[in-house]
């Protein structure tokens, strides 16, 4: 059990360093740190040394863990090779217990070149989305020699027709190819405001063993949508659904509160050290 | 690879708002199935597909204004955003670092711009970012 970690926002790194925080662990989304000078180049991907110092003085201190938004685990085009490199050179470096992506899709490819839309575009739920990312997270999980976790996705606008669940889904990655869940509590609220599905329904479908890690969020209204927005503290939906699977959850390793740093202010110090607290709390009161 | 297909039309309909429309009218996007050619109509009439459009700009549109501040802080806004929407009607957005793209729309303020402050900003950052990368 690693216990309460942040997401990681440059603004906060020394509060992290110090102690101000009260984390046992920080995430850090690794491609946001990368510059991708292309694939000809001899060094495709860089990263500042003042990061990567950071990140080895956090490392010193406590675990870091990896939660890409880039690799499109999910397209129907291959994977993208050389980021699946830069990952595993940051995996050997930072050593994280295990390491998640989202069961999305954010690139395609048009006419020989990579388009990418920066959101967690969805899968279409059936067996062929099983059969393309389970692969894929066998293969990422032996290579990079951890578990490696899929997170469940946003869903602003509906799919007709389709076959399976996202529970079902992630169940069948699960068994079938050895991944593992990042719940985020705070996607599946997202969801179930916009009236795209039910809680109850998705936490008695969902094998709960399989999830490793939880992540928590605020959010806000937009068009008539609530978004995942990591705009604030986690509303109180998502700590009744916090309580609800911590005990029902017996491989959970982390609870990871995800703040955009533009909105620290907004939330402030203290606000941000008390859902860290909450949390510490509700792991607590089952462990 | 219909998949690949599926993804690249539902993509593009959150890229261009244009696209969406026709194909909620009944144009049928190139090597789906039957089933894929449903869901895809069904989301273009969606209004969270409008939504996606909206977040994937305001994603792409902060990568120009943290990178090109600016830019943005002494031209004209109404003219900055016409420009913006011409840019990107030319270009897909390509990774998630975004360097690149803000130099070469710094150039392209510079063009527009005429002389003056504003062309002598845009290519001092347009330089800045080029540098750095």
């Amino acid at each position: 059990m690693l216990g309460v970690g942040l997401l990681y926002q440059p603004a906060w790194r020394d509060l992290v360093l110090d102690g101000t925080l009260p984390v046992d662990y920080l995430e850090v989304i690794p491609d946001t740190l990368w510059r991708d000078r292309g694939a000809a180049e001899p060094v495709r991907f860089v990263s500042e040394p003042e990061d990567r110092r950071y990140l080895e003085q956090v490392r010193a201190r406590m675990p870091v863990l990896l939660h890409g938004i880039g690799l499109s685990i999910g397209s129907a085009r291959p994977l993208d090779e050389g980021y699946v490199d830069e990952l595993a050179a940051w995996v050997e470096w930072l050593d994280p217990p295990w390491l998640s992506e989202h069961l999305a899709y954010c690139a395609v490819e048009e006419q020989g070149e990579s388009v990418n839309l920066g959101l967690t575009l969805p899968l279409a739920l059936d067996e062929e989305t099983v059969d393309r990312v389970g692969p894929r997270v066998r293969a990422l999980a032996e290579r990079l020699g951890r578990p490696f976790l899929l997170e469940n996705n946003v869903y602003y606008f509906a799919t007709p027709a389709e076959p399976l669940t996202e529970p079902q889904v992630l169940n069948a990655i699960s068994a079938r190819y050895g991944g593992g869940v990042l719940l985020d509590l705070h996607n599946l609220w997202v969801n179930v405001r916009n009236g795209a599905m039910s809680a109850p329904s998705y936490l008695a479908e969902l094998e709960l063993s399989a999830v490793r890690e939880v992540h928590v969020a605020g959010g806000m209204e937009l068009d008539g949508f609530y978004l995942d927005a990591h705009s604030g503290a986690p509303p109180e939906e998502v700590w009744a659904l916090l309580d609800q699977v911590v005990a029902a959850c017996p491989n959970l390793g982390g609870i990871t509160f995800e703040l955009l740093g533009s909105w620290g202010e907004e939330v402030g110090l203290a606000g941000v050290a008390a859902v860290l607290d909450r949390a510490r709390a509700a792991l607590g009161a089952v462990r | 690879m219909s998949a690949a297909s599926y993804q690249r039309a539902q993509a593009r309909m959150v890229l261009e708002p244009a696209y969406a429309r026709r194909v909620a009218a009944g144009e049928e996007p190139d090597g789906l199935t039957e089933v894929e050619a449903a869901r895809l109509r069904a989301q273009a009439g969606d209004p969270g597909l409008a939504l996606c459009t909206t977040l994937h700009e305001g994603w792409r549109l902060t990568k120009l204004l943290t990178l090109l501040p600016t830019v943005f802080a002494i031209g004209d806004p109404d003219d900055l955003a016409a420009l913006v929407r011409e840019f990107w009607d030319g270009r897909r957005p390509r990774g998630l670092r975004f360097e690149g793209e803000a130099a070469e729309f710094a150039r392209l303020v510079a063009e527009r711009a005429g002389a003056g402050p504003l062309r002598e900003v845009a290519l001092l950052e347009a330089a800045a970012l080029v540098a750095a990368t």
